[in-house]
Formats: structure tokens, sequence, C-alpha cells
């Protein structure tokens, strides 16, 4: 069995670095599970803890509730967003604007990671640090106190966000658009608002406009992948 | 000094009021139930390594996966990813 079973931690570092005891984390908490891997993949003690929050911080000239971090490399620095949706609207669960902003900023790596792909996330945290200049990536992470599911639905929600295209992981470096998680069959966007309890009084109408919305911004993001 | 603040739930969310007030606790203190292997049919992928929000699956020397209770906070996504259905969650006492 040793010899032909694929053991998941060889291919990440054994120690950890992030440590819950100095950062209030929720059970279940995505932002913890994503500053966990994050950390992993810098191979360094992350200083501040990922949940420290001011309310109306201002990133790239946009006002944002969500956790930030800013990680020093060389003269540049990388800001990693963790963004659990603090203001709770159906619209901004849908679209992002921040990633589009720091490509509008010059910054040269900008990516969208989800924890419930952890090697993805990893790699692109890697590839931000070897990348020239700044870089900027958002982390959707799922919350289950705000978001209102069950603690264990956390990464099973994530995936929901990435399969329905609500959230689609992308990277762009140096201007080039690569998407690394294409799904086939997209799921309908009701079962990403019917899983959290916090969108319970949607009503048919506003999903159909959210459908209508995902699938208009999958589009945009299409046109600007360009083919090889 | 009992602070009685108003707190809407839109502000608040995993934000203590007060600070300092929990330094006393560990992530293990407030525990509901705790993760358990079946030990006969783990294939020791470990899937439950990886996804752990707070580090608390630990390796042994053998290849399975034991929990280190003063990190597991119960939250339960280790037995829901499982790919095998492994993972049990044991109530605690």
């Amino acid at each position: 069995m040793d010899k032909y079973s694929l053991m998941v931690p060889n291919f990440i570092p054994s120690k950890e670095y992030f440590d819950p005891k100095h950062s209030v984390t929720c059970i279940g908490c995505g932002v913890s599970l994503a500053a966990r891997l994050v950390g992993k993949a810098l191979e360094k003690v992350l200083s501040g803890a990922a949940c420290t929050r001011s309310s109306g911080a201002d990133l790239f000239g946009v006002k944002t509730d969500a956790a930030f971090m800013r990680i020093k490399k060389g003269k540049a620095e990388l800001i990693i967003c963790f963004d659990d949706e603090p203001s709770n609207k159906l619209q901004d669960a849908l679209v992002k604007k921040l990633p589009a902003v720091a490509v509008a900023e010059g910054i040269g790596y900008v990516a969208t990671a989800c924890p419930s792909y952890p090697f993805d996330l990893m790699e692109k945290v890697q590839r931000a640090m070897d990348a020239e200049g700044s870089a900027y990536i958002h982390i959707l992470t799922p919350c289950p106190a705000a978001w209102k599911y069950p603690t264990e639905e956390t990464v099973k929600v994530g995936f929901k966000a990435v399969e329905t295209l609500a959230f689609p992981l992308y990277e762009i470096a140096s201007g080039f658009y690569n998407l690394t998680n294409t799904t086939l069959k997209p799921r309908a966007i009701e079962e990403y608002i019917r899983a959290q309890g916090r969108f319970e009084k949607a009503t048919a109408a506003q999903i159909k406009s959210a459908a209508a919305t995902v699938e208009k911004e999958y589009k945009k993001l299409l046109e600007k992948v360009q083919p090889e | 000094m009992k602070t009685k603040a108003k707190v809407s739930s839109k502000t608040l969310q995993c934000i203590a009021v007060q600070t300092g007030a929990a330094k006393a606790f560990k992530p293990g203190n407030r525990v509901v139930a705790r993760p358990e292997w079946d030990k006969d049919r783990c294939v020791r992928c470990g899937i439950c390594y990886i996804y752990c929000p707070h580090g608390a699956v630990v390796r042994q020397d053998d290849g399975f996966f034991d929990v280190n209770t003063d990190r597991c906070s119960g939250c339960g996504i280790c037995h829901r990813e499982c790919w095998f259905g492994v993972i049990g969650m044991v109530e605690e006492a």
C-alpha cells in the first residue's frame, strides 16, 4: 500500500506556520484555512493576524471591509485580500471589482483563488512571489457565521462558488489572462445562493437576474482570455 | 467590568467584542465533537490534513492521522470531505 498510495501531505511542507491561538477565528473559518495555506506556500510565519480588519480600509482607492494582508518582497509587495463578503449583498457576491481595479492600477500579477482548491492557491502565491513588481491575490473565503451555513460545509460552498461560475478562478500575468479552472458543465447559480442562509429571502426573480449577471461577467472574462 | 455594546450582526461576524477576553482559552476548549479515524478503511490520502482550517490534523509515524486536541475546534470539515467516509465525529462528554 505504501508503494502505491498518493500521499497528499508529501507535496506540501509539514510545518504549521499559522497558529489559530494568536488570531480569533471561528469554528470552520475559511479565512483561517486560506491563511494557513498561504503560510505553507510562503514557508514563513505571517506577521499580523489574518482576521484583523479595519472597516472602510482603502485598497487601490476602493473602500472595502474585507481583511487584507501585505507581505514585503524586495521593493514591491504582495497584497492578499481575504474576501468573505462582509456587505452581505447579493450583488457583491456575484461581481468582484477589486481584481479588475488591480489590473487597471498596473499590477503585474493578479489572481483569484479559493481555499477549496488548495494546490491552485499555493501555486498562485508562489508565482506571485516570483513575479516582478507588486502582486495581488483575491481569495474568496466562505464564512459560516455570516453566510449562515453549517460549519462543515465551508469547502463545499467554495466548490459551489467556483462551479456555478460566480467566482471563476483565473490569473493575469503581464497582461495575459489565463483560466486556471475550467468548468465544463457549470451548475445553476441557484445551488450557490440556496446553500447560504443569508440569501434565504431571495426571490425567484432575483435569482434569474443573478444568473444573467454571472453569465455576462463570465462572457466578459472569456473575451479577455486570449486563444493560444 | 461589563460593557453593553450595541453590536449589529452585520459588523460583528467574527470579531471579539472585548479585547483579551478569550486569551485564557485555546481553540480546542470550546469543542462539541471531535473526529475519529477508522484505521481499517483509511487509505492515508491526507485530504483531511490539507483541508483542516486550524492545522489540527497530525500525521503520525505509521502514516495514519490523528487529531491535536489543542487546535481542533470541531468544525467537521474533515468528516465532510473524506472521500471514503472514514472519519466520524464523536461527541465530547
